[in-house]
């Protein structure tokens, strides 16, 4: 039981097409990285496997299902997606924005139940934002509102979580708390997510598996240590790294030297 | 909850008022009770129908302009963009010039329908696009109709005083049958605006977040439309051009009541049928027997609040 994408096909205009047949499965449990150049349809894919996008061609699977089949609600109840760059109106607090994540559990009229107050504390304790809890998400810096928007994913309280670049537009310290909090929830509550990420280290310190897309198909995935190669770096960014172990084997670093 | 009280109690000592100022004589308002008790003379017959349709006028246009906001998450959409106001003023005029004698009763009827084909035209030609390119499109065909009614005024001026006077937004002479029209489209407004609520409050995160949490876009934004539409070109119909309430109301609802569309459109309800009614009353008091149009003294009262969230810059727009 997973995510499953099965010949996927995706054009935005019919001469260039984005996704040309693309298969892979998304291991649950587990952080998957994707990862490509600029263009080759990682946003995309992204989109696709939240119903997003519909596919010109080819099936999602969730947990066996087709995704066409889900209903809107139950699609929330079970993926929580993180889009790039999201804008909320101003002055909206952390906590208001933290309670949208349970929308898709309201009822008619959209009453709070005292479960929805439940998660939404929780999700406010796991990204440590309870002190911000009150603050307006535009007086934050852009490591918190990273945190808020991922605590609203979290207040869905779903099996799956997406995230399209998460880490971009932060210092590297921000960055690193981001990447930190995703390997706590995968590790504390079993989340399967899947993410774009441009930096290959992230990749390869905090995914257990690596897709690497080049010109709409995928062109390998595996664990780290095993897509960190100095050729396979080549052949995917046209770029040549320097690989080194560091502390574990099994997490190589990346260092890009120079173009090919 | 204290605020929607203080706002009711508000709107009722300003229906008070505007029952007992009046072009003939003023009256206490022990009188005014009488007068309506009895269900006669000039209160019951003239100056209560009047109070009534400006309430539910402004409630009308300024539902209309919250949920319009709140679909193309936009603060400076208006029910103008729809193209209801064009649409039933351009109706309204050709069946003017065509049969001056027969219209009168049907008029209401005649500037809903034309409002309601413009909103039409203008979704169909917008739809599935952008909010952006809706607003385009309403901004776009707003002004041609608005042409179009101003070449036909230009071109038949004797006979188009009568269309004249309904386009620039007032209140005089309404009675009951505008209050029998008005009052489903406001109850609409009401529940429906109330139902959809919830639903549409994601939309301020836009409408790809908003489908991340579980909103079916394909259904809520019709939806949504249809409500905007129905009740301005009602408002439309009955009062003309108001312009402003479906713009500014909004705002102050906002800012008063916060983001979460449940209180914020039964709360723009109420403000706008306040700001409507108080708009009339104060151009009926002003300079009697002259009377103001309610179109204008919103328009006077609106710009320069306008003008001042934009200098204070404290908002979103």
């Amino acid at each position: 039981m997973s995510l499953e994408a099965r010949g996927l096909q995706f054009s935005y205009n019919e001469n260039e097409p984005i996704l040309r047949g693309l298969s892979v499965v998304i291991p649950k449990g587990q952080i998957t990285a994707l990862i490509g150049r600029n263009g080759c349809g990682k946003s995309t894919l992204l989109r696709l496997l939240n119903r997003l996008l519909e596919p010109g061609g080819g099936q999602v699977f969730l947990e066996g299902r087709d995704l066409g089949g889900y209903g809107a609600k139950e699609l929330a109840q079970t993926m929580a997606h993180l889009t790039q760059s999201p804008t909320a109106p101003a002055g909206l607090s952390v906590k208001e924005l933290v309670e949208f994540g349970r929308h898709p559990y309201r009822g008619f009229l959209g009453r709070a139940s005292s479960k929805d107050r439940e998660v939404v504390d929780w999700a406010l304790q796991q990204t440590s934002l309870v002190e911000l809890a009150d603050r307006a998400l535009d007086s934050l810096s852009g490591g918190q509102r990273q945190r808020a928007w991922i605590a609203m994913a979290l207040a869905q309280d779903t099996e799956y979580l997406l995230l399209d670049e998460p880490t971009t537009h932060l210092d590297i310290a921000h960055q690193l708390e981001v990447l930190e909090l995703l390997a706590k929830l995968n590790e504390e509550n079993r989340k399967t997510i899947v993410m774009v990420v441009h930096d290959p280290n992230h990749a390869s310190q905090y995914a257990q598996n690596v897709v690497c897309l080049s010109g709409g198909t995928l062109l390998r995935e595996g664990r780290p240590a095993d897509i960190f190669t100095e050729e396979n770096v080549e052949e995917l960014f046209g770029v040549t790294p320097l690989i080194f172990p560091g502390t574990t084997p099994a997490k190589p670093w990346c260092v890009p030297l120079r173009t090919l | 909850m204290a605020k929607f009280v203080v706002l009711l109690v508000m709107l009722a000592v300003v229906i008070v008022l505007s029952l007992s100022f009046g072009a003939t004589d003023s009256l206490t308002p022990g009188a005014v009770v009488n007068e309506i008790v009895a269900g006669n003379g000039v209160v019951y017959l003239f100056r209560l129908p009047r109070a009534l349709a400006a309430v539910l006028v402004g409630l009308c246009f300024a539902i209309s302009g919250t949920v319009l906001q709140s679909l193309t998450r936009n603060p400076l959409a208006s029910p103008d963009l729809l193209g209801v106001t064009s649409g039933g003023g351009l109706a309204t005029v050709i069946a003017i010039l065509v049969a001056p004698a027969a219209i009168g009763p049907y008029i209401t009827w005649v500037a809903f329908v034309g409002a309601s084909m413009v909103a039409a035209v203008i979704w169909f030609l917008g739809r599935g696009a952008s909010a952006q390119r809706f607003i385009l499109t309403g901004v776009a065909l707003s002004a041609f109709t608005h042409a179009i009614i101003t070449l036909l005024l230009v071109t038949y001026a004797p006979s188009a005083a009568e269309a004249m006077i309904w386009l620039k937004g007032s209140l005089f002479g309404r009675g009951w049958v505008h209050v029998k029209h008005l009052l489903p489209w406001a109850c609409f407004a009401v529940v429906g605006g109330i139902v959809v609520a919830h639903q549409a409050n994601p939309l301020v995160l836009g409408p790809t977040i908003a489908t991340t949490l579980g909103i079916r876009l394909s259904v809520l934004r019709p939806c949504l439309w249809l409500l905007s539409v129905a009740s301005a070109a009602a408002a439309v119909a009955v009062a003309g051009t108001i312009g402003f309430v479906g713009l500014i109301v909004p705002h102050v609802a906002r800012r008063l009541c916060g983001p979460d569309l449940r209180f914020t459109v039964p709360f723009s309800g109420l403000l706008g049928g306040l700001f409507v009614l108080l708009a009339d009353t104060a151009g009926r008091v002003i300079a009697p027997p002259l009377e103001i149009p309610a179109g204008l003294i919103c328009a006077f009262l609106g710009a320069p609040y306008f003008g001042y969230l934009l200098v204070k810059g404290k908002t979103d727009l």
